[in-house]
């Protein structure tokens, strides 16, 4: 039976590629050895995963990673996850999907039964060549018996492959939708600003004199946007203190609120960049023109200039490690630094730049329980460091507009008053064990066992873009901004 | 002190073949580079001539000097190749060669020039070898010294290991104390560079190739030390100073006020090659934190000279008040680059490495990146540059922590640090250990095959 051969969009759009194979794949050894029926499906080209390398790519690449497969984790958020993909346009048969796991879960068992079986029989031949005065016969008998099991496991093997190079595939693009997952974007709250001077309103400027960022900007030269980059800018000296200043202010909050600090690298491989986000083409992100020590994105083995202070360098770090003590978790973690992302408008703005400073978080809970509790206590802490900014809005993302590893998003935005907009300067998504899954990142408890891990991560506040939302609410009166810098 | 600057006016564009006189006294001027062609957003950014002081380089008196200075540089210029194409350059106007012919012979006598590097400084150009200027000796504790790394694994601060396929070689975290130690060497830099009258600016880290060529900066080549972006975001590669991103930002000003003075933090990006053993770990990593000075002064020698000085004051005074360890050197011509006339670097004792490590370094570019970039005075006279570091952090984090290292691997804490580190300590000590996540690097990707893992 054929089986439906399909693609789906994500967010933003995934196309699936027409040309070149890889070459850890061959397409015609493939489809010589295939069923008719399967050679139909087999003219494109398979998926390409630096994340999950398939047994027929094991020979000639490195497998760094092996996510989970468990079918389990399927059956349990089937529901969710028809509802969800149905709200994105992904036609999916998670049924079958869910069968061909389970069958592959089948069929592994009996490779790894077929692979114990041989290895028994090579020793027993061995040990029966050493005998003296043993009959050949039995040694041929031996020998047909396991040339026999292995063209078995040759064949087992190619059936293997066929649904890896499918049906675990698109497990592994599946989105991590679950029960926190709304299917249309709600509001959540809104946050009055936490203004510190009450000014006298006899004083107050007028409402109709004051400025927008931009002709802030402009009557005080605070900032020069520049041709040297894309949307590259210098800041002048009162930007660039607070900028420096709101880095220290925030870092020190978050110190008393028991988070550690991490200093990450800017740069992430494909396998980084696909294990975190499920996007192997990076398509938000930079690459770099391949060095010795990476390739372009056709390689796999592309390197993406992500900035420290993404989430990106900070959940590698504990990619492919086991936590040995769990009692330490939760864990709060955050870093200061750069963020860069494609900005396809041509556009002089510090709202939408390619380079921006921030802040990041990440929340390591042994459950799913412990996760939704820190779930609360992060969002007040969201709330709490950006009322000092303006109004605040929180919203919850819609499942259509979620990246593959969220569960849920919540955004928040600031107001700029004079604009008269919200301007989005964080997010926080829910991820579960996402990442547990995908990067070999476990814990591991008193009775030896390894359990998954469950985070949330997002940025805490976009710097570069909460400048003009000060500008903005700040002007014409110098109190409001001096709180930044006691 | 308010940022006195003064825009040129917009230069007309020019055309990509052009007769140009070729006589000692004329300016030379490069075709502009037109922007690539591609599909995600690229500016056009327009590039000032390339001015160079052709009186001098074309001179004939200056060959002997120039051919000398070449040398000991270790340059691949040929100052005898720019004479013929000088002279046959001068021959085919007279004889009134064709537009085209005449540009092209032009053009190959600019980029010969452009390979000229700097002159050297007299007091310097007959060094063979760095001369030592100052030195403070360590003092060694009582106690075993430990090296950087194994320092912090006791705070539990910094990660090197197990990093290269996911975030690539040479990559490294500070986490922890070091993480804070980070941030505040930084905000500890620049408040001291303020106080001096240094104007902070806040800098992009990815630029046009083309204005870190205009620095100084190879950018082609197997041997570059410059990361690009992928061509389809345009002509864009990885800042490896902010010293990149003032010139660019200066490109083309006219300046009031001199001299004028600069700092900013920047992330830097360079692709440098391991050289030896001692530079595992922290010493050479590919991206970093590094708070610039850069001054721009009257194009005077006796100007730079003197802004380089109190450049090199500032590294000083900066680092004996972290009770540093170190030793400032006047480099030889071989070790000065294109760029420099003259140059300082200051070593400081990693007693964890046993070798004196360079932490700092400050150079006299006098008009080099000026012509090249456009950076004149209100009299329209070229500028003289100067850029010194005033904390390149790793090293820095490297430096103090062997430096200043106890008895049980903690790290005391220089005074004018303190405050900007939550506590106020005066020793950097890590968490608890009971409080610290113990991870195990799982050294198979088939591990959990053979484990009790639960199915969630």
């Amino acid at each position: 039976m054929l089986r439906q051969f399909f693609c789906w969009r994500m967010r933003g759009g995934f196309r699936r590629r027409k040309e070149e194979l890889c070459g850890l794949c061959s397409m015609s050894t493939s489809s010589q050895r295939l069923s008719s029926s399967r050679a139909q499906e087999e003219k494109s080209p398979p998926p390409r995963s630096a994340l999950f390398i398939s047994g027929k790519q094991s020979a000639k690449t490195f497998k760094l990673l092996s996510p989970d497969l468990f079918p389990e984790n399927l059956t349990r958020r089937k529901e969710i996850l028809k509802t969800v993909l149905k709200c994105r346009n992904v036609s999916l048969d998670l049924d079958e999907l869910e069968r061909d796991l389970l069958h592959y879960k089948e069929l592994k068992t009996r490779s790894d039964q077929m692979r114990q079986e041989r290895k028994s029989l090579q020793e027993e031949i061995k040990l029966k060549k050493k005998e003296t005065g043993i009959d050949p016969n039995v040694i041929q008998e031996l020998i047909a018996k396991e040339s026999s099991l292995k063209s078995e496991l040759s064949a087992l093997n190619e059936e293997i492959w066929a649904i890896e190079e499918k049906a675990v595939h698109n497990y592994l693009q599946l989105p991590n939708c679950d029960k926190l997952t709304v299917l249309e974007d709600k509001m959540v709250s809104t946050i009055p600003y936490n203004c510190t001077d009450s000014q006298d309103k006899s004083t107050a400027a007028p409402e109709h004199s004051l400025l927008t960022y931009d002709q802030l900007i402009d009557r005080d030269e605070l900032v020069e946007y520049s041709a040297n980059s894309h949307t590259s800018y210098y800041l002048f000296s009162t930007l660039a203190k607070l900028e420096l200043r709101l880095c220290w202010r925030i870092q020190q909050t978050l110190l008393d609120e028991g988070f550690e600090q991490f200093s990450n690298p800017d740069f992430v491989k494909t396998i980084g960049i696909e294990g975190i986000s499920g996007d192997i083409e990076g398509k938000d992100l930079l690459n770099l023109l391949p060095t010795q020590d990476f390739g372009d994105r056709e390689s796999l083995n592309a390197m993406y200039l992500v900035g420290g202070a993404s989430k990106y360098p900070l959940i590698s770090y504990f990619a492919r490690h086991t936590l040995q003590n769990p009692q330490v978790l939760p864990l709060n973690i955050f870093s200061i630094g750069r963020q860069y992302s494609q900005v396809t408008e041509e556009n002089s703005s510090l709202l939408n730049t390619q380079q921006s400073t921030a802040i990041t978080l990440l929340n390591i809970s042994a459950s799913r329980n412990e996760m939704e509790l820190n779930l609360d206590r992060i969002l007040n802490l969201y709330t709490h460091i950006l009322q000092d900014f303006g109004e605040v809005r929180i919203i919850q993302k819609g499942a259509s507009d979620l990246d593959l590893c969220e569960e849920t998003r919540y955004v928040f935005q600031v107001c700029l008053p004079v604009s008269k907009k919200f301007v989005q300067v964080g997010e926080l998504s829910v991820e579960g064990d996402y990442y547990s899954r995908r990067l070999m990142f476990k814990q591991k408890d008193e009775q030896q066992t390894y359990r998954n891990v469950w985070t949330l991560s997002g940025t805490l506040l976009n710097i570069t873009r909460i400048l003009p939302i000060v500008l903005e609410t700040t002007q014409n009166n110098p109190k409001l901004i001096q709180k930044f810098y006691d | 002190m308010s940022l006195q600057v003064i825009k040129t006016l917009n230069r007309p564009s020019q055309s990509l073949c052009r007769i140009m006189k070729m006589s000692h006294r004329n300016i030379i001027k490069l075709p502009l580079r037109q922007s690539s062609n591609s599909r995600y957003p690229s500016p056009k950014l327009e590039l000032p001539p390339i001015v160079l002081n052709t009186e001098f380089l074309l001179n004939p008196d200056n060959k002997e000097a120039i051919r000398n200075n070449i040398k000991a540089r270790l340059s691949d210029a040929d100052i005898d190749k720019i004479h013929e194409l000088a002279a046959a350059g001068n021959q085919q106007e007279q004889l009134a060669a064709a537009e085209c012919q005449q540009a092209d012979q032009q053009e190959q006598l600019l980029a010969e020039l452009v390979k000229c590097p700097n002159m050297s400084h007299p007091k310097v150009a007959n060094l063979s070898e760095p001369a030592i200027v100052f030195q403070r000796d360590f003092v060694p504790p009582d106690h075993k010294i430990r090296s950087f790394e194994e320092i912090a694994r006791i705070l539990g601060g910094a990660k090197f290991n197990n990093l290269k396929p996911f975030t690539g070689e040479r990559s490294y975290y500070l986490t922890g104390v070091l993480a804070e130690l980070e941030q505040a060497l930084i905000q500890w830099a620049v408040s001291q560079l303020e106080e001096k009258g240094f104007q902070l600016i806040s800098v992009p880290d990815i630029l046009h190739s083309d204005i870190i060529r205009r620095c100084g900066m190879n950018v082609d080549g197997e041997r570059t030390q410059v990361y690009r972006l992928d061509p389809r975001f345009g002509d864009a590669a990885l800042s490896g100073t902010a010293e990149m991103a003032i010139g660019g930002f200066l490109m083309g000003k006219q300046l009031t006020d001199l001299p004028l003075k600069i700092c900013a933090v920047s992330r830097c990006y360079r692709a440098e090659a391991a050289q030896n053993v001692q530079d595992k770990g922290l010493y050479r990593v590919h991206q970093f934190y590094k708070v610039e000075m850069f001054m721009v002064t009257e194009g005077k020698t006796e100007a730079s000279q003197e802004a380089l000085h109190e450049i090199l004051a500032i590294e000083q005074q900066m680092f004996d008040s972290l009770g540093l360890a170190y030793k400032v050197l006047d480099m030889s011509p071989d070790e000065l680059g294109d760029p420099a006339a003259r140059k300082y670097d200051v070593e400081a004792w990693m007693p964890g490495r046993n070798f004196w490590g360079e932490i700092s370094s400050c150079s006299d570019c006098t008009d080099f990146q000026a012509r090249r970039l456009n950076i004149t005075d209100s009299n329209g006279r070229f500028c003289h540059t100067v850029n010194g570091t005033a904390c390149a952090v790793p090293r820095m984090i490297l430096a103090l922590c062997e430096q200043h290292q106890t008895l049980n691997g903690s790290v005391a804490v220089p005074a004018p640090l303190r405050k900007f580190l939550r506590g106020n300590p005066d020793v950097l000590a890590g968490k608890p250990k009971k409080q610290r996540a113990t991870l195990m690097y799982v050294n198979s990707a088939n591990y959990f095959d053979n484990q009790n893992v639960a199915r969630e």
